[in-house]
This record gives C-alpha cells, sequence and structure tokens, in this order.
C-alpha cells in the first residue's frame, strides 16, 4: 500500500471540512482547525494498480486574517483549491491560493468547485475555461451536501499518484 | 512508515498519529520561532497526565515512543539507537521514498528491539510501591525514636532544674546533648560532694548525664560548716558544737595540734575564724615529743613567723614617732620574737627580724627616704630597748612605696622574720 499526502485549501467558508466529513475516516475533531490550523484524515482509495492511502490535511481556510501556511505542503503529493460557486470571490482568492502553492511546491493540483447543489453565481467564459486547464490537473463539480463527485476526484487523484 | 505496540488497548492510528504529530512539530516552528533564528524548532517530549510522547528527529525519518506510565530512563537512549539503525539500513529507501511504507516492513525488528528493551525497566519500577513504603516505614519508625529519645531527655532536663537548690553545684547550663545525652555545665566548690554523687542522690542516671565542672570557692555557711568538719575530722580528739552558724571546738588537744587547727581554721577563707573559739580545748601532755621532732618545730616556728610578719607599725602623715599603739603591738613581737628565738637555738637556727620602713607618696623621694628609714630605725631602737638583741636587728628604709591605693596606707613598719641553719 502506497501512502500519499494531500493539501486541501481554500478561502473562509467554501466547504473544505465538510467536503470530505462524510468520505474520510476522520478520528481527530475539528476544532485542531481552528487550534492549530491544521486536521488530519485519511481515506483508502482502490485503484486499478493498487490501494492508496490518502493523508488528506485539511488546512485552514486562508483568508486576510489567516495566512497561507508553506509548510503545511511539504511532503505533500498533490492539492485541492476548493471553491464555492455561490461566491465568485472565493475563486479569485483560489487562484491567489494557486500562485502562492506554485510558488513552494511543484506538484499536481486540482480544482472543487462546491456546492453545485446550489445556483452558481458565475458562469465560465471560453477563456476562463482554458486558464483553468492550464493551471490545475483537473477540475471537479462536487457537492458536500450530496456528496456529489467527491469521490469521483479522490478516485482520480490516487490514479494520478499510481502513474 | 512502521509502528508496532505493546499491548496498548487503544491502539492508534499510527499513520495520523505521525501526520498530526508532523502538523504540531510545523505549528510550534511556526509559532515559537524567533525573528534572530529561523532554525525549526523539534518537539522533544508530549506529555499528558497518563501518556508520553518521545520525539527522536533524524534528517530522513523520525521515531516517536508513545509511553504510558513513568518513563524509563533508558528509553530516550534506546530510540536515537533505533533511529540510527533505520536509517543506516534503509538509507536507500529513505532517499527514494514516494510513500509505499512496504520497503519498511523489516523495520519492525529494529521497533520492537526497542519495546522489548523498555519492557525491562519497567518491572523493576513495579518493585519501587514496595520499597517505597519500607522507606517511608523506616522514616517514621526512626522519627518516632528520635521524638522518643527527645522527650527523654527533655524529661532529664526537667529533673535536673528543679534540683538546682543545692547550695555548693550551681548549675550554669543545661541543654541535650546528641541523642538521648544532656550536658550539665556546673560550678562546683572543690570540698563540696561531687556532681556524680550529687545527681544519683536525686535518683538521676548519670550515665546519660556530661559534666562540665568548674571550680568556685563558696561562702555559702553551709558549705563552710562542711569544710570545718573536714578539718575537725583530721583531730579525733576534737569535737565542734555549732551554735548559731559559729562552731565551738572541745575536747582535748597538745599545744602542737591545737596550733595546726588554730592554722588551719584561719586559712578557710569566709569562716572568719577567732583563736578564742579554740579556748574550750583541754591541753594534755607536754610537748616533748613534738620537741623531739625538727618538722613539727619548723611548722610550729613557721605558724608564729607569720604572726609576726602579718604585723605593721601605723605613722601619721611625716611623722617616725611612735604611738601608743605601736609601742603595745611592738611589746607583743618582741615577746613572740623572743620565743621564736628560743626555739630557733634550740634548734640550732639563726634568726633575724627584719624591719622595713616605708612612707606615702607625699613630699620629695630623698625625704621620703630619709623619713621610712627614720620609721625603721625607731622601731629597732625600741626593740633593743625591749630586750632584742642588735644584731638579730635589721632597720631598712624602703623609701615611697610606689602604688596609688597605698597612699593611706603606705606610711608603715613591716615585719619579717628570717632564720637559716647555724647559730
Amino acid at each position: 500500500m502506497i501512502q500519499k499526502k494531500i493539501c486541501l485549501l481554500g478561502a473562509s467558508a467554501v466547504g473544505k471540512t465538510s467536503l470530505i466529513r462524510q468520505y474520510v475516516e476522520g478520528i481527530f475533531s475539528k476544532k485542531y482547525l481552528t487550534s492549530i490550523g491544521v486536521k488530519i484524515d485519511k481515506k483508502q482509495v482502490k485503484t486499478d494498480k493498487q490501494i492508496v492511502q490518502l493523508m488528506i490535511w485539511d488546512i485552514e481556510g486562508i483568508d486576510r486574517y489567516c495566512g497561507f501556511q508553506a509548510k503545511y505542503l511539504r511532503g505533500a503529493s498533490a492539492f485541492i483549491i476548493v471553491t464555492d460557486q455561490t461566491r465568485s470571490q472565493s475563486l479569485v482568492e483560489g487562484f491567489d491560493i494557486l500562485k502562492m502553492v506554485q510558488e513552494v511546491a511543484d506538484i499536481p493540483g486540482f480544482l472543487a468547485i462546491n456546492k453545485s447543489d446550489l445556483p452558481a453565481s458565475w458562469h465560465w467564459s471560453e477563456t476562463e475555461l482554458e486558464e483553468l486547464k492550464q493551471s490545475f490537473n483537473q477540475f471537479f463539480d462536487t457537492s458536500a451536501k450530496t456528496g456529489d463527485g467527491v469521490e469521483n476526484m479522490f478516485s482520480h487523484i490516487a490514479k494520478v499518484q499510481t502513474e | 512508515m512502521n509502528s508496532v505496540s505493546l499491548g496498548l488497548e487503544l491502539e492508534a492510528d499510527a499513520d495520523m498519529v505521525s501526520s498530526m504529530l508532523t502538523a504540531i512539530n510545523d505549528f510550534v516552528t511556526d509559532s515559537f520561532t524567533t525573528n534572530a533564528g529561523k532554525a525549526e524548532q523539534n518537539l522533544d517530549v508530549v506529555r499528558t497526565d497518563d501518556f508520553t510522547l518521545l520525539l527522536k528527529k533524524g534528517p530522513k525519518a523520525s521515531v516517536v515512543a508513545a509511553i504510558t506510565g513513568n518513563m524509563p530512563q533508558d528509553v530516550a537512549n534506546q530510540l536515537q539507537k533505533t533511529l540510527e539503525e533505520i536509517h543506516s539500513l534503509y538509507d536507500k529507501e529513505l532517499d527514494d521514498f514516494d510513500g509505499d511504507s512496504i520497503q519498511f516492513e523489516n523495520s519492525e525488528h529494529q521497533l520492537r528491539d526497542c519495546l522489548m528493551t523498555v519492557l525491562k525497566p519497567d518491572k523493576v519500577s513495579r518493585n519501587r510501591p514496595w520499597m517505597a513504603w519500607t522507606l517511608v516505614l523506616i522514616v517514621l519508625i526512626g522519627s518516632g525514636f528520635l521524638l522518643f529519645k527527645r522527650w527523654q531527655s527533655q524529661e532529664l532536663i526537667e529533673h535536673v532544674s528543679l534540683i538546682d537548690k543545692t547550695p555548693v553545684i550551681l548549675l550554669t547550663n543545661i541543654d541535650t546533648l546528641g541523642l538521648e545525652k544532656i550536658q550539665l555545665e556546673v560550678m562546683r566548690d572543690p570540698a563540696a560532694q561531687s556532681v556524680i554523687e550529687w545527681l544519683e542522690q536525686q535518683s538521676i542516671n548519670s550515665s546519660r548525664v556530661i559534666v562540665k565542672e568548674r571550680a568556685y570557692l563558696s561562702l555559702d555557711p553551709l558549705l563552710i560548716k562542711h569544710k570545718v568538719e573536714q578539718v575537725v575530722a583530721r583531730h579525733p580528739s576534737v569535737t565542734a558544737n555549732w551554735i548559731d552558724n559559729r562552731p565551738e571546738f572541745n575536747g582535748t588537744s597538745t599545744n602542737l595540734n591545737k596550733l595546726l587547727l588554730q592554722n588551719e581554721l584561719a586559712n578557710l577563707i569566709g569562716l572568719n575564724f577567732q583563736p578564742t573559739w579554740l579556748d574550750n580545748l583541754v591541753i594534755e601532755g607536754t610537748e616533748n615529743k613534738a620537741a623531739n621532732d625538727p618538722e613539727l618545730i619548723r611548722a610550729i616556728l613557721d605558724l608564729n613567723i607569720a604572726k609576726i610578719d602579718r604585723v605593721s607599725i601605723a605613722f601619721e602623715p611625716g611623722q617616725s614617732e611612735l604611738s601608743e599603739q605601736a609601742i603595745e603591738k611592738l611589746i607583743e613581737i618582741e615577746q613572740q620574737f623572743s620565743n621564736l628565738v628560743e626555739v630557733a637555738e634550740q634548734q640550732e637556727l639563726s634568726m633575724g627580724l627584719i624591719i622595713m620602713g616605708a612612707s606615702d607618696t607625699v613630699g620629695t623621694a630623698s625625704f621620703n627616704k630619709i623619713l621610712s628609714q627614720k620609721r625603721a630605725d625607731n622601731v629597732k631602737l625600741k626593740m633593743q630597748e625591749l630586750g632584742i638583741a642588735a644584731s638579730r636587728l635589721n632597720a631598712i628604709g624602703l623609701g615611697v612605696i610606689e602604688l596609688k591605693t597605698t597612699k593611706e596606707g603606705a606610711r608603715k613598719v613591716l615585719f619579717n622574720v628570717i632564720y637559716f641553719d647555724g647559730v
């Protein structure tokens, strides 16, 4: 079994923690996020080749009050930036975070466009979609509420890790 | 990469714990790194009520031990050893690590070694409560014993303090000494009973008492009585009756013994002896026997010489004339001296009287020298008149007796009887 560290990043209140709550085996309470800024969960994903154990580092929301903790990225194999499709501002912040990550680590990044169960506040233009494809390895529409797209996203990430 | 556990009921998820520890370590580094040094902080020990997490960080991997109960002393060393072993055994694997922990499965042996080693001191620590209780018990018994001994000493001190009424043994200090002894500092007249006797009289065990004794002369009437009785005891034919703290001597004695007794009593300080106290003694026998013993004769001589030596003739300031009292004294001295000369001749001793004149500090030195000589000469003349051969008399003027305290008393003529073998 191979083990990989995946970091979950994003602006505040985009639903990072909720996104994985149903999906992972967690032992640590949510209060770790507010105390030390990170909560760790794990999930074993079976790919065609082997089982991959994902150690998912749920990192505190990044905003103007809370800076980007580059240190938590150390040793990570991939990262997911979560955005909230009901708030376009979260996408702008997501891109800011992406830049900061790319400055310290050269690892594959994925975009989760969360709250897909709610109406979107923005629509992609052709150029925006092009930019997305260039910036991220892959992007997914997810819903923490219904669980749609979550498993698919982690399976894809696990698969990428074994290739 | 790997974990082993020793019967922990709640087996923690090693993967998540190690990840979380890494996160906490990062958190600590970010929170507490000083501005001056950007060096990374490393968690070393994390302690809770029941658990101790001991972390050893190496260049490529870390070893963490979760310890329940007390942390054995060498566990840190063992962890360090294990960490080094893992680094040397899996050097390449650590370099190439891509998240696949299967290559580290064998590291379980190294980790288990660590567990085994830690178990042994654990057994020893289980014995500790028993040993500790024994120790506590010993300490309790010991301190109880000490308290008991101290209490006994205090009792003894109280007992001794209460009997501090003997007039001739003065208790100056009393204190405990060591475990069960007490130390007495006393002042005792050498004539009094010994301190040990004194203690035993009060039924006090003297083996527990250390006595530091200093001599002093007691004027206590009780002790003076005791001293007189000691003197009388040496004269079996004499008894002493006490009337109003004053002795009266009865019995029989020879003249010699009477003299010896008189001398001994006169030497008792604080008695204020008067020769008349011996008037009741019946003198028996002759002194023939005594007269044949030169040593006794010498003793009598010395006693009588001392009497003359003690006499002094006083003069008015600047005067060398003899007063009436002075002449009376000289008559007495002449008689005593004549008797002495008689005895001395019998014993073939040559006897003389030195007459020493002295003056006070008033006036010049030369005047006083002449005055003192004149006083001595006048006494010598009077003695000659009274019948002492001039050859036995020697008058000397001492001049001023230079003692401030003698200003009044220095206007005197003093006597000194000398004798030596051969007439």
